[in-house]
Formats: C-alpha cells, structure tokens, sequence
C-alpha cells in the first residue's frame, strides 16, 4: 500500500480489474477471443502483440467505447459492462494524444475536473498539480499545437490521472516518439504510475517497451492471450511457439516430441534435438505430440570443427547441431554468428564480448552446443511451413 | 513544385479573370451614372441611383423581407444540417447512401423543378406568399451546403478526440458543445454563409412563392428589369455583389482556418 502522490494516508489501493470471458466479434472474425484476465491494484499490466490481435480492442471494451458481444468486465468488483464510458471513471491516453485543439494544456488537464463539476477555483488547482506531475507546470497557458510531441503525451497523460482513476488505459502512448523520447517516457510513465499507486493496462506492440515497465505481460494473438506472466517468464519459459518467437530472438526447431530413449524434438529433417526430462509435461505435451524445442542465442555456444550428432553429449547434459558459418555480425557488445546447420534449419549465437573466445576466427565448419537444461519445449500452434529451422526474429524492437 | 510560372500562363489567366470580372465591373461603374438610361461609360457619376433605391419603398420593402427570409432561412438550415452532418457522420444505420443522396438532392433536382413542386404543395398548404413559406423552400436548398460544408470538417476531426471525452467523463451532449462544435465551427460558418447566399440569391423558387405583399430583392430585381431599364438594378446589383463577396470570403476563410487548425 504505497502513498497517494500527495503523501496523505496510504489508501488501500483500488483499481482491481476482471476481464472475464470477454469476446468481441467482427462478422465472423474474433477480435477478441474469450479474455480473461485478473489485474491486481496498483499493477502494469502490458497487452503486447502483433498488429491487429485484439490487444487495442480489449482496451476499448476495458474503456467503454466498444460492446463486448459475449463476458463482462468489472473493476472493484462493480460490472462495468453496461456502464457507459463516461461514467466509468478510467483515464485513456491515445498514440495521437488526443488533446483537445481549443484548449490549453491547463484547460485539457483540467476538464474531466470540470465534468465532475468542482469549484472552478479547485480545477485550476488539481490541474496545475497534476501539470507539476509531468513536469510541465510552467506550460499550462500553451495550445496544443505549441507544445512538442512529447510534451503533448505528457499533457494527455496528466489529462488521464487529473480526476484521480483508479484505472489507467494506455494506447500505444509512445508509439508515436521517437526513440531517445519514448525511452525517457516509459521511465516517467513507469514513474507517475507508481507514484500514483494506480493500475495500468498497457497497449504496445513493442516488446523491449513492455519489458521494460510491466509487471506482467499478455502476449496476444489472434484475439487471444496466447500467454501471460513476468518479462522473465516470457523469455525463459514461453509456452507456446508464438510467444518464443514474438519476444526476443530465438532459435526454434519445430518437430515432434518423443520419450524413449531419451526426451528430444523428433525434427523433419537433421538430427534430432534432446530436450530436458519433463519439459513436454509443463506444457501439457505428451510423446507423438507436434512440439518445438527453443533456444535463446546467448544460451548457444559455438566452437572449431563438425561432429556434433545432436544426441551425443560429453556427459548427456549438452545437446549439439553441426553446420557450416554463413555469416559473423558485429554488435559492439556482441556477436553474432548465423550458422546453417546440417540437415537443415538455422542456429543463431550470440558471443558477448570479452567471452573467452569471442574473438576467434571460426568456420567454415562449425559446432553449435547447449546445455539441454537451457532449452525449453513449447507447444507447435503454428502453421507448418516447410522445413523447420530456426525462426529469426529482427534484432531490434518492431518499429510502428 | 516551386518554379515560377510561365508568362504566357500569367497572361491567359489574367484574361480569363477579367472576362469572367468584366460584366459585374461595367454594371457597378454604370450604377454610378448621372442618366436615366444605362450607359458605358457614364458622362458623369452620381449617387442619385443609390438614393432612389433606398427611397423607394418598393426596393426597401422587399430588401427587408429577404434579410428576414434569409437570416430565418440560415438559421433552420444551419442547425438541421449540422445535426443531419453529424447522423450521417457518426451514425450508423440502414440505407445510409439513399438517405445522403436524398439530403443532397436539391443541389441536384434542377432548381424549376424544385421551384414547381414547392409552388403545387404550398398552394395546398396555404404557404403560398408567406413568410414560413419562404424561409421553408430557402431552408431545404441551404440544407445540403451546410452538411456539405459541416460533413467535410467532422471528416478530418480527429475522432479520438470525442473519445478522449468521454472517457474524462463528458457525456454525449457535453462532448458536442465543448468538443465537437468548437472544432467543427469553421464548417458550420461556411455552411451558413452559403445557405444564406443561396437564399439571398436565390430567383426561381421565390418567383413561385412570392405574393404581391411578399417579395423578395431577386424577385422584385426580375419583374422590374422586365418592364423598365433604369440605373438602379446596376445600383443594386453592386451593392449584392459586394455582400456576396464578403460573405464568401467569410465563408471561405472559415473553412481554412478550419484546415489550418489540424
């Protein structure tokens, strides 16, 4: 139970929110697809995912604005279902900032004040606070259109929290700055939001962004989470093939699990891959099932000469792939090896640098190995495409 | 695209200007005529034309009956439109294209159709020659500028913004006035200006509405240009001419402020 921004009381926190079962229908496509979802008080939640899975219409339904065909949402417990949007009491910020042209930034922050009809006197007041909040105190009096894109984004989000929401909807806020601005932004958004104790539903589809201030993400897909938990769940023990290969870089050797003799992805093609005792159960995957087996780059290891045969292993706890060296990049503070792997499929390896090693000439014939502990199986909800192979993902964030 | 343009275009455009400036030029210069008759170029200048105009009850009558035609007229088209742009706009509903196409009609429907069609059905209604009468017909024609003009700004407002309302706890209402209308007000301007033009203008429909008691300017300018030519319809028609110049350039600096404000 933090303290209120203006250091009164320490109030329980409010703001919890259910999506329960909700599902949005466009003729016959599902935008939304059956969401559930529990956000505790005071939390960051992130909706994160590709264009156009349903993360911005849930925000919608969550805000008021579009009607759930099925589900129901609620916040503290009271069915926010049939509620119109404006009497919701959730603050939104748009990716356009949505400022209103005619007023100034005072005026912006200080209407939803005045649509809850308080003293003028007390408008003025609570505006210019919540102004001091985003540091911009000393720009009340400018227009919109005075204003830099993101001292714009800071005046919609002060316009967001001025009349005290227990609920925050964040629609791709940042996505419209730059980069060094939108760095600095999610640092501050991370900030007031704590500093307000309140709960936050994010909507990005930039992975790095949503690692950096939630405490729990939702990857979706289709109009479905697909997955949900910390950054670090995510990374280290996605479930599923889509959320491997939507968060971070990942090397993915689809195929089919099989027990005897040992655990491993059976692949279409090249040796197959041994993976760690029990991993198919976490996902609820037995033997004969379609799998893929996931391997983050800084995982790999790679070293001089052939040989790997993918089963053997010094002492049964490394897995390895041979192939040939395609390519050496250099990122300043890594490296990066792209090795085409016999039978088919891609590794990538990623070398920090300083490594013992990292800076030896390699290849052409290479080996790529791994401790098995280190791979995760995931279930194959993909679309079979070809042979399977490593899936490379661009290096950097997606950028709108 | 910022080369200079060739002399010859210069040229051919500035030809094109004065044919189309000329006759209203040669018909103001003639108002100022100290003689009886039209003529070009007048021996001497005088206001005497003007004078006559607003010493003439029959001018000043029917002057007064088109401002109150076409002020009443604005009024009711501008707020019907700005509602029925704002419906077309926004809502959603079944035959939407039909409903639209029906709104714009009358910019469409040559106007002695409109004008027989109004004349059968308000002789029916006993609208004939009156005020209501007149300020109805004028309305329907300025209708579908105004939600033409008020159409155009609700398409570049940002939608967001009403959203954006909403969820600050503006209900629907509250977001028209505070949000939606100051914005789309260059629109809603222009439209006015030219539904108050259209009726200010407008000839066919009032010549079949109109009573012995009831005329407006355009009407009284007609059946007089028919039986007598003197120096006061050029009086006149400058002073018409030089109001719908202003008007439209009211009209049309509305709609780039409108555009400038995005």
């Amino acid at each position: 139970m933090a303290e209120t921004a203006n250091g009164e009381a320490a109030t329980p926190a409010k703001g919890a929110l259910t999506l329960d079962h909700v599902t949005k229908l466009y003729g016959d496509l599902h935008a939304v697809d059956d969401v559930s979802l529990d956000v505790a008080p005071g939390e960051f939640v992130t909706l994160l995912g590709p264009s156009g899975s349903g993360k911005t219409t849930t925000l919608r339904i969550i805000g008021g604005f579009i009607k759930p065909d099925a589900g129901t949402v609620s916040l503290d417990g009271r069915d926010l279902t049939k509620v119109q949007p404006y009497k919701r009491d959730i603050g939104m910020v748009f990716q356009n900032y949505a400022l209103f042209p005619h007023m100034t930034a005072a005026e912006n922050v200080g209407f939803p004040l005045q649509m809850r009809r308080i003293p003028k006197a007390e408008v003025k007041k609570r505006a210019l606070e919540a102004l001091a909040l985003v540091r911009l105190e000393h720009l009340g009096d400018r227009y919109p259109k005075q204003l830099s894109g993101g001292q714009q984004q800071r005046v919609a989000l002060a316009r967001s929290f001025s009349f005290d929401p227990q609920l925050l909807l964040m629609d791709e806020p940042l996505g419209a700055l730059d980069r060094k601005l939108r760095e600095a932004l999610q640092l501050e958004v991370l900030r007031i939001s704590r500093q307000l104790n309140v709960t936050v539903v994010y909507v990005t589809h930039d992975q790095e962004e949503s690692l950096v201030m939630s405490d729990r993400i939702a990857i979706y897909n289709e109009g479905r989470i697909e997955q949900i938990g910390s950054g670090e769940d995510l990374y280290e023990r996605p479930t599923s093939l889509f959320v491997a290969d939507f968060v971070g870089e990942s090397n993915i050797y689809p195929g089919t699990l099989q027990a005897e003799p040992h655990p491993a992805i059976v692949r279409p093609a090249g040796p197959p891959v041994r993976v760690p005792a029990g991993a198919g159960a976490r996902v609820a995957l037995s033997a004969g099932d379609r799998a893929a087996v996931v391997i983050r780059p800084e995982r790999m290891r790679i070293r001089q000469g052939g040989a790997g045969d993918g089963r053997a292993a010094e002492d049964g706890s490394v897995a390895s792939l041979s192939g040939r060296l395609r390519e050496l990049i250099y990122l300043g503070s890594d490296r990066k090896y792209v090795v085409d792997l016999d039978g088919g499929g891609t590794a990538v390896v990623r070398i920090q640098a300083g490594t013992e090693g990292a800076g030896d000439v390699l290849g052409p014939e290479v080996t790529v190995s791994w401790a098995i502990g280190d791979s995760v199986v995931v279930t194959d909800n993909a679309p079979r495409a070809g042979v399977g192979g490593a899936t490379l993902t661009a290096e950097s964030e997606p950028l709108a | 695209m910022n080369q200079k343009p060739s002399p010859l275009l210069i040229v051919v455009v500035v030809l094109i200007g004065i044919f189309l400036i000329a006759p209203t030029v040669v018909v103001v210069i003639m108002s100022f005529s100290s003689l009886t008759s039209l003529s070009f170029p007048p021996p001497d200048l005088s206001l005497r034309w003007y004078r006559n105009f607003f010493q003439s009850p029959e001018w000043t009558d029917a002057m007064w009956t088109s401002i109150r035609v076409a002020l009443l007229a604005t009024l009711t088209a501008t707020v019907l439109g700005t509602l029925a742009a704002l419906g077309l706009m926004r809502g959603r509903f079944p035959f939407k294209t039909a409903v639209t196409a029906l709104i714009l009609s009358p910019m469409i429907v040559p106007i002695v159709i409109v004008a027989i069609g109004t004349y059968i059905v308000f002789v029916e209604w006993r609208l004939q020659g009156t005020l209501f009468g007149f300020v109805a017909a004028h309305a329907i024609l300025g209708f579908p500028l105004v939600v033409v003009n008020v159409s155009a700004s609700l398409q570049t407002m940002d939608r967001n913004l009403e959203m954006a309302a909403q969820s600050l706890g503006a209900g629907p209402i509250k977001t028209f006035f505070r949000i939606t209308l100051p914005l789309i007000m260059p629109g809603v301007i222009a439209g006015a200006l030219f539904a108050f033009i259209e009726s200010w203008d407008e000839v066919v429909v009032s010549i079949f509405l109109s009573s012995p008691f009831m005329r407006t300017l355009p009407v009284v300018m007609w059946t007089v240009v028919r039986s007598q030519i003197d120096p006061t319809i050029a009086a006149l028609a400058g002073m018409l001419t030089t109001l719908t110049i202003v008007l439209l350039s009211g009209a049309l600096l509305a709609r780039n402020l409108g555009k400038r404000g995005k």
